[in-house]
């Protein structure tokens, strides 16, 4: 699924940092809250304002609330609209919280942080 | 009872994914209520298919992705919330990868401050400035960008078109280029008119001071004590010749006299003169090509070129050191006539003269064609030298490059178009000293009085007989007065009134077989065409010497 077309890890900032929180997450001397890791999909269709809101959005909240602990992978659905049946997408965009489980679906730009934290189960402080 | 349990577990489980299904599709239809979603996917036999809003903006939005700025919206804060296929291209990146990075990781670290400036001020009115972009291999662009603030529905942020300058700074460098060669033309073409210009009545005077010099010289004895003054006055003159005539070659004003010439035979014939202008610590060598093809050029005009280089390369070496001539044949191709535009393709003879002097830097080498650069110290150079050479070579049709390192040496190549002419065969002229001497009539036309008297006297002391005329009607009335026949006339032909070449077409048509010789100071007249002499008309440069003249009209005559 990760490498499928159309499937586009964004390795800037977020890959970089992940790479980093995985060291963490392998030592055994990191505090255990530190093995939670935010494994993220959002869906788009190509460069709609709505997309490119949502993935804007989405990258703020996870630098002000995830920092080192998330990676964000970006599925273009009009490059390959036959992966839109995986997540049963029907709306976009949307964002599947693929870990921690259990998954979690938010649909639209993403653009209240309330309602981000809520549906991610985010505990702003960790 | 455990069959009953496992049907209410079943329809539990089944109801609580009714459920989450049910709160999707609600989460769906606030998400449509609130603006928050702007496609769908819509699946029919064929399997899931996306369907896009386009609605008002799609137009705006294609025009925005085909623009050839880059465009680009962020938040507040910098982060990028669209960015058009242009940008993209710009930074070398994938539209994903910018979407939703900060800009300003893209801004080259000298610029951050002003980046952060503009993007306040943009926030709340308008800004513009340059500042340079890194690109994802590390290379840099320079860009304009243009901020606005921008405030659609929810979406507050800052609206920003990014001009790529590097192909403008190109296009402007390219103008600049040009604007530089036409200063240059016009320099060229305004010392062309100055030369020229003084060209005309310096000559005359300068032909009057050299031809009456030698005429006293002549007539006085080896140990007169006024042979040195006059000496003297016959060099002031001579120096003042040659600069009018540097003038004149640099300015490409020169009457050239194209001739087939062997560059070897012309390099061969000046060697010992060159040896001598040399100092004795360096040591001058030649290598010239044994199959070398013949050009066609004016043979005092090469010779100059060469002298002058060879001094040029002689001044460049402050001790001992090493000149070499070399001689080739070669080609310059197509490739190379595209990248030097002033170049035509083709087959061309190369001299080259080389030193291994002190060399030079690129700012002198840009300079050293410049008429009146010079290097030397004041009063030692005219700054001539070089200019005449490029002058005579680009009247010649030819071409000029310099090569050239600080403290290793120069090497100055000169190509001239080959002919498909071929050598005319040696002249063995008999060694004996031919006569100047004559008894023809001869009709002098020439306003200026000085010159008019001093060629008079020069024809007169070698036996000939003159008719004098100051203008064009004058000699149409000695000519119908004359007694006996006209063996020629010697005409200026730049005259008020009637010019030398509508006299000579007059007096031709009343009697074809006298013969015409132009004499003239100026340059850009009747008779020169393209630089170049009209083939079969007999010309002679002012200034002259009187055994000039006297051997010039002698060979009109016996031609």
């Amino acid at each position: 699924m990760k490498r499928a077309t159309g499937a586009a890890s964004l390795k800037g900032i977020g890959m970089a940092k992940q790479q980093r929180s995985k060291t963490t997450a392998n030592n055994t001397l990191a505090p255990p809250e530190e093995k939670e890791f935010w494994e993220l999909r959002l869906y788009v269709a190509g460069q709609t304002s709505k997309s490119v809101t949502a993935l804007a959005n989405l990258r703020k909240f996870c630098e002000d609330y995830l920092p080192d602990k998330y990676r964000i992978e970006v599925i273009d659905l009009l490059k390959n609209p036959q992966l839109a049946q995986g997540d049963q997408i029907l709306a976009i965009p949307t964002l599947v919280r693929k870990l921690p489980a259990p998954i979690r679906k938010l649909i639209g730009d993403l653009s209240k942080t309330d309602r981000m934290l809520v549906g991610l189960d985010v505990r702003p402080g960790i | 009872m455990v069959e009953e349990a496992s049907l209410i577990a079943n329809l539990t489980a089944e109801n609580r994914g009714l459920e989450l299904r049910l709160a999707e599709a609600e989460a769906v239809l606030s998400a449509i209520r609130a603006g928050e979603v702007d496609a769908f996917v819509v699946s029919d036999h064929s399997g899931p298919r996306i369907h896009a809003m386009s609605g008002a903006e799609f137009p705006y939005k294609r025009l925005v992705e085909s623009m050839s700025e880059g465009a680009v919206t962020v938040s507040f804060d910098g982060i990028v919330l669209y960015c058009n296929p242009r940008l993209a291209d710009m930074l070398k990146l994938p539209i994903e990868m910018i979407s939703g990075s900060s800009l300003r990781s893209y801004v080259v670290e000298s610029d951050l401050s002003l980046f952060d400036a503009l993007l306040e001020k943009g926030r709340n009115e308008s800004s513009k400035d340059e500042i340079s972009l890194k690109t994802s291999d590390g290379a840099l662009v320079r860009v304009y960008l243009s901020m606005n603030s921008l405030e659609v529905n929810e979406v507050a942020g800052v609206s920003i078109v990014v001009t790529d300058l590097t192909e403008r700074r190109r296009a402007a460098d390219q103008l600049y280029a040009k604007e530089e060669q036409l200063r240059q033309a016009l320099k060229m073409e305004a010392i062309g008119q100055l030369a020229g210009g003084i060209a005309h009545d310096f000559n005359n005077l300068l032909t009057a001071i050299i031809g009456y010099s030698q005429m006293l010289l002549s007539g006085l004895r080896d140990d007169d004590p006024m042979r040195f003054e006059i000496s003297e006055i016959e060099r002031a003159g001579n120096r003042a010749a040659t600069l009018t005539k540097q003038l004149l070659a640099l300015s490409r004003k020169q009457v050239l006299q194209p001739e087939v010439l062997d560059l070897n035979v012309l390099v061969g014939g000046l060697e010992n003169m060159l040896h001598r202008l040399i100092r004795e610590d360096i040591c001058l060598s030649t290598h010239l090509s044994p199959v070398l093809g013949p050009v066609k050029a004016d043979r005092g005009q090469v010779e100059q070129v060469i002298v002058n280089l060879v001094v040029n390369a002689r001044d460049a070496i402050p001790n001992r050191g090493n000149l070499a001539i070399e001689t080739a044949n070669v080609t310059l191709d197509r490739v190379y006539a595209e990248e030097h535009p002033e170049v035509s393709a083709g087959q061309y003879a190369l001299l080259s003269v080389s030193d291994d002097g002190s060399g030079m830097d690129s700012k002198t080498k840009a300079l050293i064609f410049d008429p009146f650069f010079t290097t030397k110290e004041k009063g030692k150079g005219t700054g001539l030298g070089l200019s005449t050479v490029f002058g005579i070579v680009k009247q010649s049709g030819g071409h000029i490059t310099v090569h050239s390192e600080l403290g290793k040496g120069t090497t100055i190549k000169v190509f001239l178009p080959l002919t498909d002419e071929r050598l005319a065969p040696v002249e063995t002229r008999p060694l004996v000293r031919e006569s100047t001497q004559g008894s023809e009539n001869i009709l002098l036309v020439e306003d200026e009085e000085p010159v008019r008297r001093l060629v008079m006297r020069i024809l007169q002391t070698r036996g000939y007989s003159v008719v004098e005329a100051s203008d064009g009607d004058e000699a149409l009335r000695q000519y119908k007065q004359r007694q006996g026949p006209i063996h020629l006339m010697l005409t200026d032909v730049v005259m008020p009134l009637r010019s030398g070449p509508e006299l000579a077409k007059q007096l031709s048509a009343l009697d074809p077989a006298m013969k015409v010789l132009y004499m003239s100071g100026y340059t850009n007249t009747a008779i020169v065409h393209n630089g170049a002499l009209d083939p079969g008309v007999a010309y002679i440069q002012k200034p002259f010497t009187p055994d000039a003249l006297a051997k010039k009209v002698r060979d009109v005559l016996d031609a």
